[in-house]
């Protein structure tokens, strides 16, 4: 009974899961597909997803890692509410987001005025986007981060500082090496959040092709009027994802693997 | 001089209203070693934690050769956080860094305070060379053993030439052997470097070898405070005894016409004792090595003045060969002998036999008991 009980669980999540996956290879051939990909509409959307998606994981981690240290380190009235604020991007509708975003940092926006004031314009431009993918994916790198950094042992940054080390210096010597694997995990999962980022995107950045048109934009559109290309679009999509992931995988495990060794050699 | 007086509660948020769960006053001069021995729980880690600055007294006044590191009087208070302080400190799991070499860790102390790299090079290399641990330099911590990771430990508190050195149980996580082999190292590394050294452990043999003085802590106070020839000589708790293995009673002495010349009389909670004039009068400690109490099978007459009736409680060998046994004895008061092991076979002694036990008023040792405590801050 319960043998039948999982098996039946399992081969409904590889139905759920498995075939659509399946259904995106098998429905344009090979060459086809790679002549769709190599289409300029293609290239310039994967051009502005990478390169969108990358600027937002950098901003996240440069803006990320003081909460994330803050978060780990202190305790401090309001930490909290800080900790569900830096949550909530996760929760809350892409397309929520969006309008947030519009009505905090568009033309008439709560920020709009300073901003065009100084002559910068953010929606609907590129710039959007960035900000669009760094607002969803950053509690991602945030929370990662930060439980990483909890999970430091104490006794290491007290070593530390008994042999003279500032809080800056224990941070950049010993809290950021051992908890590196988990910036590369959060790191990780903000980039792949980012880049099938649509929901936000579209609100604040609108939809124009080259300037802010990313790749599940694309598909999304292309699915309008030709199938055949936006199945090629995800396919593309498809495999970087996975190349991605496959290669996070990997790199964590092996150094999770050097961390455990590393602890229970200490007692 | 070190000057540790200090007053704290569990934890941050406990109640004004709670007993302080660490009170001591102790001034240490400098170059010497004095080692702070208790059972677990009774506060010497949190003692060495308050000296490496981990963790903030409530009251009290830390310092260090004049430079005050803690005081909670003065305008504005005074803290001196553990970066800022001269100090070596090793805690008891080592917790050398995983992520660098055993040369990284003992250079850290030095990059942190600024050291060029040329002296650097050079301090690492000498400290090293000192702990016979040059070979591993290039090791990771998980690559050595237990022996080396306290050496490694050890080597990155003492490069930074601190002028306080802090050491938690600097042997309990090591195995019996390599303990052995290690104490004696240690030892004479301490000796070599002259440093100040505070020295925490559970361990009686590793206090009276360390301890140039000792000081013993007991939930939190301080019972005993001297050097170690005074504790050996003159236990003034139960617990000190026992570390010892000495029998010890308090007692206070009575006025008794009967007993002969330069004996006294020492009333103690269960039953009375006679023992030298200690030319004292009022409350004394009265100790009794086991070695000095004679067991018989039937009373004795003659010159064994005192005399106990009693089951045997237990009958332990003692090392290293169990030539001696240790007797444990059901007596009022309780004692504890030592006799050979054909001594015990000839009494044929085992728990739950009776037995009648004694020794001389002048096998006894007798000191004043003052009546203050041995720690304690003025307005607590």
């Amino acid at each position: 009974m319960w043998r039948i009980a999982v098996a039946l669980g399992v081969a409904l999540f590889l139905a759920l899961v498995g075939l659509p996956l399946v259904a995106l290879l098998v429905r344009v051939p090979p060459l086809e597909l790679i002549r769709r990909a190599a289409s300029p509409v293609v290239l310039q959307a994967l051009k502005l997803s990478l390169f969108t998606s990358v600027t937002a994981t950098v901003l996240v981690a440069a803006f990320g890692l003081p909460v994330a240290y803050i978060l780990a380190t202190r305790d401090f009235p309001g930490r909290r509410a800080l900790e569900t604020i830096v949550e909530l991007p996760m929760v809350i509708p892409p397309t929520v987001a969006g309008v947030g975003l519009l009505l905090a940092f568009g033309r008439a926006g709560l920020a709009g005025g300073v901003l065009s004031s100084m002559g910068i314009q953010i929606p609907f431009t590129t710039l959007a986007v960035v900000v669009a993918e760094a607002f969803v994916a950053m509690p991602f790198f945030v929370s990662t981060t930060a439980a990483g950094l909890r999970e430091v042992e104490p006794r290491y940054r007290e070593a530390a500082v008994t042999l003279g080390a500032t809080p800056p210096y224990t941070f950049r010597r010993v809290l950021l090496p051992l908890a590196f694997p988990s910036l590369i995990a959060g790191g990780a999962m903000t980039w792949a959040r980012a880049l099938g980022e649509f929901g936000a995107t579209i609100t604040f950045a609108g939809n124009l092709p080259g300037r802010t048109q990313i790749l599940p934009l694309a598909v999304y559109i292309a699915l309008q009027s030709d199938v055949q290309a936006a199945v090629a679009l995800s396919v593309v999509l498809l495999i970087f994802s996975f190349a991605l992931l496959l290669t996070l995988r990997s790199f964590s495990t092996g150094w999770h693997g050097t961390r455990i060794y590393a602890h229970s050699s200490s007692r | 001089m070190l000057t540790l007086r200090a007053a704290k509660r569990r934890s941050s948020g406990s109640s004004v209203g709670e007993p302080f769960s660490l009170e001591v006053e102790i001034e240490q001069e400098e170059g010497r070693t004095l080692v702070v021995v208790g059972e677990s729980g009774a506060g010497k880690s949190t003692l060495l934690r308050l000296l490496a600055g981990l963790d903030k007294p409530d009251r009290g006044h830390i310092s260090l050769a004049g430079a005050t590191w803690f005081d909670e009087e003065r305008s504005g208070g005074t803290w001196i956080p553990p970066w800022a302080r001269p100090i070596g400190y090793v805690g008891q799991d080592y917790a050398l860094f995983p992520h660098l070499t055993v040369w990284e860790n003992v250079a850290f102390g030095l990059d942190a305070r600024g050291w060029s790299r040329r002296d650097m090079r050079d301090r690492v290399a000498a400290v090293l060379d000192r702990l016979g641990i040059t070979a591993l330099s290039e090791r990771r911590p998980r690559e050595i053993s237990g022996g080396q990771q306290q050496r490694a430990a050890l080597a990155r508190a003492l490069a930074p030439t601190p002028r306080l050195l802090l050491l938690d149980e600097p042997l309990s996580a090591l195995d019996q052997r390599t303990r052995q082999e290690i104490r004696g190292e240690l030892k004479s590394v301490l000796d070599e470097v002259g440093c100040t050294t505070v020295l925490v452990t559970h361990a009686p043999v590793e206090a009276l070898l360390f301890g140039d003085r000792i000081a013993v802590l007991e939930e939190g106070r301080l019972t005993q405070l001297g050097d170690r020839d005074d504790l050996l000589r003159r236990p003034r708790s139960s617990y000190v005894a026992s570390l010892l293995g000495v029998n010890l009673f308090r007692g206070t002495v009575v006025h008794d016409p009967g007993s002969p010349a330069g004996v006294v009389r020492v009333r103690t909670k269960e039953g009375s004792l006679l023992v030298p004039d200690p030319g004292v009068r009022g409350d004394v400690f009265v100790t009794v090595n086991p070695r000095d109490v004679t067991l018989y099978l039937t009373p004795p007459v003659g010159s064994a003045q005192n005399i106990f009736h009693g089951e045997v409680a237990e009958v332990v060998p003692q090392p290293p060969d169990g030539e001696r046994v240790r007797v444990v004895l059901r007596t009022r008061p309780p004692l504890v002998t030592e006799v050979t092991q054909a001594a015990a076979a000839a009494l044929t002694l085992r728990a739950g036999a009776w037995i009648h036990a004694g020794f001389k008023a002048t096998g006894t040792s007798v000191y004043g008991a003052p009546a203050v405590r041995a720690t304690g801050i003025a307005g607590t």
